[in-house]
């Protein structure tokens, strides 16, 4: 026996888990697919800063773009890299389903919008820094609305955890604005750092809520996000600037990001890791325990596989996040001994992929409210996260974006354009016009202070049909299979759209503000993968196309980059893959963590859940090394 | 201290590029000089639009006494000329090079995803002036501190100096 632990995945997960049983003197190993995501800090920044399309992945390696001989940026070609991983720019009609583009074998009907990273310190290297707690109705929608489906845990079990979590990730935030919905905390509980001041766009989306009706009877409310981001030095690490750039890099490094917990691990001398090895099985005896993992290591990021080894250990902890978990499980067949991969015999593995599909929407606002400062986003709308409604249609929460059209329309660099050349792609210049001077920077000015945005993260139920396989055809520069995913929405889901767009309309008239929002149609599902249709009757139900009384609406949808649900955790072994420990149910010494545990997405950003989970799971797995 | 033959290219060019853009000739190339941004676009426009650059720049010199100049150049009836001047202003205000030809296009058939850019340099995009034109900082460089966003900005004047 090599080790007491080998942990696969350095994120947020794997870097909890290793520096608790470090912490515990425990032996364990670290495998990870990427790079020392800690080492190549100046070097992501500098990509990000000269990328053409700076969008989440764009600092991370390996490139998500190539320069051609004049120096423009494709996308780069996934079969030929190690660890490749999806990116946004490759979600367009030409091609999404592109294997020299793509790294997803994306089946549809609709494309899975959102990405994840492999690199030392996971997918949040570029997260947002939203840390919110799960409201307590989230884990039980089945017992409380009859819908998606109860978690095996609750919020009360959950809740030293969370508080565990928010001292290691760093949360700032103030628990007088945070107990809504039944969230509730330890007396005299304090986040670990005060919170994020609000920033004037808040304070604008504020001012006109006593002036929004009540949506489906419940009064909407702007609430401080509790966020990962220092607002007093914190972990040696410096204080917020308001650089505007948590996604997809903060430049010092103010945002937590598990680089930082998992440098804290290695610290112990108990801990290990192998940067650029990828899991390629794991191996399982006839007793059904887990007795290696195998795996493949690389030197060139854009190579073939140069070495190869297995490694054995007491227990085994799967974080891979939820595409490339179910994966590994399912390439893992053992020769035939678990021909439909390992921890499947529920055959639930890479079922019910889910994300939040965000409804996006931007206006412009009579007075300015100074956008493009501050992070990302500072506060949201809760108040819609839970509420008898939720029978019927997706909860959601409301994001607030202090990125003005950043996020919709990629400004300022539309807007720019437009007022120079002389084009209106913004809808900003409608005479397209050209400008030069005082004249352009009038209207620039304009433009830039006024503009804002709202994203609506949508609840998506799960679903059979979503789920995540093995490719047949696509393949790595390993020579493993690249992850084949199906990805559809259900009604329950789009109606929350409908909702979402209803409750926007009614925000930006109670501010005065000038909707922008682009409106979709049928000619644009036929070309636009993250475009759908859906059709309703007057009460909300599904109705066929055309039916008297139906109304048909179309919406674009964007990734939340919260990929969750492929190996959920249950009470029976037939319907789920982990139990309430998140220990496999068919091999008693290996566990699986991270997002894909969650057997609904709920309505909070999935991060701190996570967490929590992690911390819990590393407590049972401390218990059964003894 | 200074060459005056080496100089004046570069006072002429941000004489230019001041009137364009906007933006006064002494933020967009200040005495004390950090990034040396105006001799980095002078050179970058120079190396890779040559003749085309020097074609707007002597357009520029013949006619830098004419009150209307800004005009005379940025609606030029030869496109060599108006688009070129499109361009400079394109890098100071996002730091990246918009190829003059290329903004002809997306002018006369505007579609999605744009016209092809290159961003300059790390540098040139942390000193995008539409940004500060927004009375803002460029995403990812901010020199402000912390809890600035939660009161409004100088006025305009204050970035641009015009």
């Amino acid at each position: 026996m090599d080790y007491d632990v080998v942990i696969v995945g350095a994120g947020i997960s794997g870097a909890l888990i290793a520096k608790r049983l470090g912490a515990a003197g425990k032996k364990v190993l670290i495998l990870e697919a990427g790079i020392d995501g800690q080492g190549s800090y100046a070097d992501d920044l500098e990509r990000f800063y000269l990328a053409q399309a700076k969008v989440p992945e764009s600092p991370y390696t390996p490139p998500i773009v190539t320069a051609d001989a004049s120096g423009y940026q494709a996308p780069s070609n996934p079969s030929k890299q190690a660890a490749g991983r999806p990116s946004t720019l490759t979600l367009g009609e030409a091609n999404w389903q592109d294997p020299s583009q793509a790294y997803l074998d994306q089946q549809g009907p609709l494309a899975f919008a959102s990405t994840y990273e492999r690199v030392g310190g996971g997918t949040m290297r570029h997260w947002l820094g939203t840390s919110l707690r799960f409201v307590p109705n989230d884990f039980r929608v089945k017992t409380v609305y009859g819908v998606e489906e109860d978690w095996p845990i609750g919020y009360d079990e959950l809740e030293p955890w969370y508080g565990e979590a928010e001292a290691e990730i760093g949360v700032a935030a103030d628990v007088a604005n945070q107990d809504y919905l039944g969230i509730s905390f330890p007396p005299d509980y304090q986040y670990p750092m005060p919170a994020i001041p609000s920033s004037l766009v808040d304070q604008a989306v504020t001012a006109a809520m006593p002036k929004v009706a009540p949506i489906e009877g419940i009064q909407l409310e702007v609430t401080n996000t509790p966020a990962g981001r220092n607002s007093i030095p914190y972990q040696d690490r410096r204080v917020c600037a308001g650089n505007t750039n948590c996604i997809p890099i903060c430049p010092i490094q103010a945002k937590y990001d598990p680089t930082v917990t998992l440098a804290a691990a290695l610290q112990f001398p108990s801990v290990s890791i192998l940067y650029q090895t990828v899991a390629s099985e794991i191996v399982v005896d006839a007793s059904q325990q887990v007795t290696a993992i195998n795996y493949l290591q690389y030197t060139d990021q854009n190579g073939p596989a140069t070495g190869s080894g297995s490694v054995s250990a007491k227990l085994y902890v799967i974080a891979g996040h939820a595409i490339e978990t179910p994966k590994l499980l399912l390439m893992s067949t053992n020769g035939g001994l678990t021909p439909n991969g390992v921890a499947n015999s529920s055959g639930h593995v890479g079922q019910h992929l889910m994300d939040h599909p965000i409804y996006l929407s931007w206006a412009l606002t009579e007075s300015p409210l100074f956008g493009y400062r501050g992070p990302l986003s500072t506060a949201g709308i809760e108040s819609m996260r839970d509420g008898a409604f939720r029978s019927k249609h997706a909860a959601f929460r409301i994001e607030i974006g202090n990125e003005g059209w950043n996020f919709p329309i990629g400004d300022p660099y539309t807007t720019t354009l437009d007022f120079i050349v002389g084009a209106n792609a913004s809808g900003l210049n409608k005479g397209s016009k050209g400008a030069f001077g005082s004249s352009l920077t009038g209207s620039l000015n304009h433009a830039l202070t006024r503009q804002f945005r709202l994203g609506f993260l949508m609840e998506q139920s799960p679903e059979d049909g979503s789920r995540v396989g093995l490719s047949e055809t696509w393949t790595d520069s390993l020579n493993l299979p690249r992850p084949q995913i199906h990805y559809n929405l259900s009604h329950y889901t789009k109606m929350g759209f409908v909702v979402a767009k209803r409750t926007a309309d009614q925000i930006y008239a109670a501010m005065g503000a000038t909707q922008y929002t682009k409106q979709c149609t049928a000619a644009d599902m036929k070309t636009d993968p993250t475009v759908f249709e859906v059709t309703y009757d007057a009460q909300g139900n599904p109705a066929q196309p055309g039916a008297p009384g139906s109304t048909t609406e179309y919406f674009r949808f964007y990734g939340a980059g919260h990929v969750v649900g492929t190996y959920r955790m249950g009470t029976d072994k037939c319907d789920s893959v982990v139990d309430r420990e998140q220990r496999s149910w068919d091999h008693s010494n290996l566990f699986l963590v991270g997002s894909g545990v969650f057997p609904t997405v709920a309505t909070g950003n999935p991060t701190l859940t996570i967490a929590a989970l992690a911390i819990w799971a590393s407590e049972t797995l401390l218990a059964d090394l003894g | 201290m200074t060459d005056p033959v080496a100089q004046d290219p570069l006072d002429q060019f941000v004489a230019l590029s001041a009137i364009l853009t906007g933006v006064a000739a002494d933020k967009l190339h200040p005495t004390l000089d950090t990034y040396g941004t105006a001799r980095e676009y002078l050179a970058y426009a120079t190396a890779n639009a040559g003749a085309q650059f020097a074609g707007l720049m002597r357009f520029y010199a013949a006619n830098s006494s004419n009150p209307d100049v800004g005009s005379l150049v940025f609606n030029n009836t030869d496109p060599a000329i108006a688009y070129m001047a499109k361009t400079v202003m394109l890098m100071w205000y996002l730091g990246a090079w918009y190829p003059p030809d290329g903004l002809q296009k997306y002018h006369d058939n505007p579609q999605p995803p744009g016209p092809p850019f290159l961003v300059i340099s790390a540098d040139a995009y942390t000193q995008g002036w539409a940004w500060r034109v927004g009375q803002t900082h460029p995403m990812g460089y901010s020199d402000w501190r912390f809890g600035y966003w939660h009161s409004a900005p100088p006025p305009l004047s204050a970035f641009i100096g015009a």
